[in-house]
Order: structure tokens, then C-alpha cells, then sequence
């Protein structure tokens, strides 16, 4: 469970990244949506006790966030797998998970082997252990992040772009793989990928700006954008006054599907809106 | 506690295998011992004569030949400078061992600047390393504190200079025995024990810890230049306070003028001085690592 009040974090002098978000996140998996620059990184960085905020707190399964002591218990319960993620190149992934379990408190070497046993056959990677993280694939490197996040069994799973830069399958298998994790702990996932979390995600939250747009149910986001959603089919023209969202060649002329209140000259027909439209809808309209 | 502990055992274990896995501390080794050994075969005894200014027979009844600067004859070597020496007569083979000192000392002299000077750049970028590798975010979203991570890699590259002086001073020592023949091991000994391994050891600590504020290698190292001269000025602060250990040992080495500093002075106060300097090496080191916890904190704090 996090519990987050009144959290705002400000880096230069009057330019707010987040701005009093006010949130609360339970088990399963939740997605975390927003343009670059709306503030995911930071709030996502502030949950795993990177940065500290300006105003604010966050309680990280009763640990709270803003005391030293605290935070260090908390990071003890969160695996974090970072944007950017970085590895040591001349380490090979078992040594590399071995030192990471150890900077996690894995004292024991037998229950570190036996973890890190574990979480290389989650992620698929038992014959590539021995190998250097240098001679590693972009897809292996995500693979290798995400094994260490998952040591020590943590309570939390933060993950920040974690399906960029896979491939299709490799991506469908990692977003499956959080969703199981998400079953008895809180896996955060912030993500471009709408699709990432109109899959696995029982509860969104958006940002933009360091505010916090919509907080609920991927089914209340598109609830919102019933009636506002719409195919107009043209000679080539692309419609005016509305968010085109997709354009689909045919031999009838070209579909545009479009978020708004299209001009009824248009002859717009009324569609069922996914996920992605709700954000649009959320995030241009209003 | 016990987490802290296993941290920082991990940090070193693993740290070390990543520095020695760069080649780095390999190339320090070599550069050290290249230095070292030029200045042990080149050094003539002649050299070392002149150098501690006994030719003239004053105190050592000793002749050289003049072709081929070498040691020809050593007449009993009969010494009784008592009030260096005592009632002590000097043997033959003292004063053979004494001579051959003379060019291990100043090869080790030599080597420890070029030694120092290598540390202070080649170190400089070992916290940077982990910005350019985009480790700092995975590492500390572990329990790790800023405190333990510099500690960690601080002894890192301590275990590492250990392991470089431990091999550098076995190699040495066989080089000069092969080329020059028997030498005064316990000073040889001290020297390293009590001079180069502490005196690199505060550098090292001083390169890793000072330019860790720096956000890529580049920086890190143009700091460590800008370091450099004060770490010639420690240098020869180490060189005029800690050589005086010498005296302590045997005090025939008091006429190596090389390293001859305060050759009146007692015992009790070299072993003073000496305290003395190694309290403000370990203040600075100290005053290094709060430095650079300040700003590890500080990046935390952003």
C-alpha cells in the first residue's frame, strides 16, 4: 500500500514537477500515464526514495518516505527498475545479481543463489548468466533489470518504460510477467504504451504538467469518452475541429477515427472508445 | 549493522572485480614498476657513493675503480663513528647490503611519485564511472546509504593498491637482489609498510572521494589535474616527514643525504613527526570523505 499527500517537488526556483498529487495505491498493478515532462519519472523516483519531495509525504507500507531511517526500511521492500537502465558492463549477470542482492540486504549466500536462480528463470535467461552484461542484447538488458528488481521478493515493483525497446513478443511476455507479479503486491508501471496498461492495469492514474489529471479504473476512462468517439470517412480531406487519433487508407476514401463533436456534415458515426481514446479524450479535449 | 557490513563486503568484492576487469590497476602496477626498476639498474654504486658523500673515506675506508665506477675494495670497513654508530664495527657485507640500499631507496622514492601521480588521475573517475554506467538510480534504490557506498569504494580501491604494492614489492625486491645482490630487507619493508602504502593509500581515497561530485569522466579527471600539485605537495611533505623512519632503523642511513632531514634530532621526535603527519593524513581523508557525502547527499536532495 502507498499513500501518497499533498506531494509536490520543485527543482528550479518556481518551475513545479509535480504539484500536490494526492494518491493511493494498492496491490496490483498500476499504470501510470502522461506526456514527457508530466512528471512520471519524478513522482515514480520519489516512491522509491531517489529524491526526497518538497512538500508532502509518501508512506511506503507504513514506512514514510520523508525519514531517513524509514526510507531505507521502505527501499528495502521496493524493487526499482529505472528508465535508464544501467548495468556493469564487465560483470557477468550472475555476479552482477549476486551484488545487487547483496546491496539489498541478501546476507545469506545460499538464499541469494537460490533467488538468483529464481528470478534469472523468470526472465528467461539461464544460459546467458555467464555472459557479460557488455555482450548483452537492449531486450536481455531490460530482461537483467527486471531480475534485479525482483530480488528479495519486494512488496513494491516500480518499473519506468519498462517494455521500450522490445520486441512485440518479448513485450507481450514482460507486461504478462508484471500482471502475475501485481497478484499478492503493488506493481507501478509508467509507461508511453497506453496498450501496456489498457492490458494488465486494474487502476490508472495521469499526469500532466505535475498534476494529476484522472485517477481510476482504465473502464471509468473510457466510460468518459463514450459519445466522443467517431469514424468520419472522407475523400482525403482531413477533418477540422476534431482530434484525429488514426487515418486508414481504403478503396472508399480515407476513415479517420476522431475524438470530439465533428461538424454532422461530416456524417460521423458514433464507435465504442478504447483506452487510448480516453487518455486523448482526458488529455486534449478537456 | 550486519547489512551495512555485507554491503560494503560486496561493494568491495564486486567493485574490485570491475576495476580489475578495466586493466587500470594493472597499468599503475606497470608504471610503477617500469620507473622503479630503470632507476635500480641504471643507479651506479659510484652513484650512490657520491650520493651519500662517504667517497672521500672520511668514515668508510672504500675505493673505487674509476672506469667502471664499481666497488673494488672495502679494507675492513672499520667504522667507529660513535656518535652515530656506537663501539658497532661495520663488516664488509653490512656495507655491502648498506650500498645497495642506497638505489632501492631512491627507486622507491621515484616510483612513489609517479605512483601517486597515477592514482590521483586514473582514480579520479571511479564514483563518475557509476553516472556514465547509469548505476547511481539502481544502486540506491537498494537500502544503500550515501555513507557506505563511499566507504565501499574507497576500500575498494584500497584492496586494490594492497594487491598492487603486495606484487610490486615481491617483483622489486627480486629484481634488486638478482641485479644488485643482498639489500637491507627491513627497511625495505618499512618503507613500504610505513611510507608508500599509506601515503598512496590517502591519495587514493583523496582521487575517488574529492572529484565524486563530478557527472561524467571527463570532468573527474581534468579535477584530478587540477589535484595533481597538491598531491606533489603531500608528496614531499610524506617524502621529508615519513623518510625519517630510515634514521629509526639503522642510523648508518643518516648519511643518505637524499633523505636526511633532521638528522639531530632524537628518536622521540621523528616518531612524534611521524605521528603527527599520519593524524593530518587521516583528518584530510576524513574531511575528503565529508566533502563527498555532502554532495552525494545533496544530488539525493535535488
Amino acid at each position: 500500500m502507498i499513500e501518497i499527500q499533498h506531494l509536490s517537488k520543485k527543482y528550479r526556483r518556481d518551475v513545479f514537477a509535480l504539484c500536490e498529487i494526492d494518491l493511493t495505491i494498492g496491490t496490483g498493478m498500476f499504470g501510470l500515464l502522461g506526456p514527457n515532462g508530466a512528471g512520471k519519472t519524478t513522482l515514480i523516483r520519489l516512491i522509491a526514495g531517489l529524491i526526497t519531495p518538497t512538500h508532502g509525504q509518501i508512506t511506503v507500507w507504513g514506512h514514510r518516505m520523508h525519514l531517513a531511517r524509514e526510507r531505507q526500511a521502505a527501499k528495502g521492500l521496493i524493487g526499482y527498475l529505472p528508465q535508464d537502465l544501467g548495468v556493469y558492463p564487465n560483470l557477468t549477470a550472475f555476479e552482477f545479481l549476486d551484488y545487487m542482492a547483496i546491496l539489498k540486504g541478501v546476507v545469506d549466500r545460499k538464499t541469494r543463489a537460490q533467488q538468483i536462480q529464481q528470478v534469472i528463470e523468470a526472465v528467461r535467461l539461464q544460459e546467458a548468466a555467464d555472459q557479460r552484461l557488455k555482450t548483452y542484447s537492449g531486450g536481455m538488458k531490460r530482461r537483467i533489470g527486471i531480475a534485479q528488481a525482483l530480488l528479495n521478493d519486494p512488496k513494491v515493483i516500480i518499473v519506468d518504460e519498462p517494455t521500450a525497446g522490445l520486441d512485440p513478443e518479448e513485450r507481450v511476455r514482460f507486461r504478462n510477467m508484471l500482471a502475475d507479479l501485481s497478484q499478492d503486491r503493488t506493481v507501478i508501471l509508467s509507461t508511453h504504451i497506453i496498450e501496456d496498461v489498457s492490458q494488465s492495469c486494474q487502476e490508472l492514474a495521469i499526469l500532466e504538467r505535475g498534476k494529476l489529471k484522472f485517477h481510476g479504473s482504465p473502464r471509468t476512462l473510457i466510460r468518459e469518452a463514450r459519445g466522443k468517439v467517431w469514424t468520419i470517412l472522407t475523400d482525403g480531406q482531413r477533418p477540422q475541429g476534431v482530434t484525429v487519433v488514426s487515418t486508414l487508407q481504403s478503396e472508399r476514401g480515407t476513415s479517420y477515427r476522431v475524438i470530439g463533436d465533428p461538424p454532422a456534415y461530416y456524417d460521423p458515426q458514433s464507435v465504442e472508445p478504447l483506452l487510448e481514446d480516453g487518455y486523448i479524450w482526458k488529455m486534449q479535449i478537456q | 549493522m550486519t547489512t551495512m557490513i555485507a554491503q560494503l563486503s560486496g561493494i568491495v568484492r564486486y567493485e574490485s572485480k570491475i576495476q580489475q576487469r578495466t586493466f587500470r590497476w594493472m597499468l599503475v602496477g606497470v608504471s610503477f614498476m617500469v620507473i622503479s626498476l630503470l632507476i635500480v639498474i641504471i643507479y651506479s654504486p659510484q652513484q650512490a657513493a657520491l650520493r651519500i658523500n662517504i667517497v672521500d673515506t672520511t668514515f668508510f675506508d672504500v675505493e673505487f675503480d674509476e672506469n667502471s665506477g664499481t666497488l673494488i675494495t672495502i679494507e675492513r670497513a672499520q667504522l667507529k663513528v660513535f656518535e652515530v654508530l656506537g663501539d658497532r664495527v661495520i663488516t664488509e657485507s653490512d656495507l655491502q647490503r648498506f650500498w645497495n640500499t642506497i638505489p632501492v631507496l631512491d627507486a622507491l622514492r621515484i616510483g612513489l611519485l609517479m605512483l601517486l601521480a597515477l592514482l590521483t588521475v586514473m582514480m579520479s573517475d571511479v564514483i563518475p564511472l557509476d553516472r556514465k554506467d547509469k548505476m547511481r538510480e539502481t544502486l540506491f534504490s537498494t537500502p544503500l546509504n550515501a555513507l557506505t557506498y563511499l566507504i565501499g569504494k574507497v576500500l575498494t580501491v584500497w584492496v586494490n593498491l594492497w594487491r598492487i604494492c603486495a606484487i610490486g614489492a615481491v617483483i622489486l625486491a627480486l629484481v634488486v637482489w638478482i641485479f644488485r645482490g643482498p639489500f637491507d630487507w627491513t627497511l625495505y619493508l618499512v618503507i613500504w609498510g610505513m611510507v608508500i602504502v599509506p601515503s598512496a593509500m590517502l591519495v587514493c581515497a583523496l582521487s575517488v572521494l574529492l572529484p565524486s561530485f563530478a557527472h561524467n569522466r571527463r570532468v573527474a579527471i581534468g579535477f584530478s589535474v587540477i589535484l595533481l600539485p597538491l598531491v606533489i605537495l603531500l608528496y614531499a611533505v610524506i617524502i621529508f616527514g615519513l623518510m625519517d623512519v630510515i634514521v629509526l632503523i639503522d642510523p648508518a642511513y643518516r648519511f643518505t643525504n637524499g633523505f636526511l632531514t633532521f638528522p639531530e634530532l632524537p628518536e622521540a621526535v621523528i616518531l612524534g613527526n611521524i605521528a603527527r603527519l599520519y593524524g593530518q593524513g587521516l583528518l584530510i581523508g576524513l574531511l575528503a570523505l565529508l566533502i563527498a557525502w555532502f554532495f552525494q547527499i545533496r544530488e539525493q536532495r535535488r
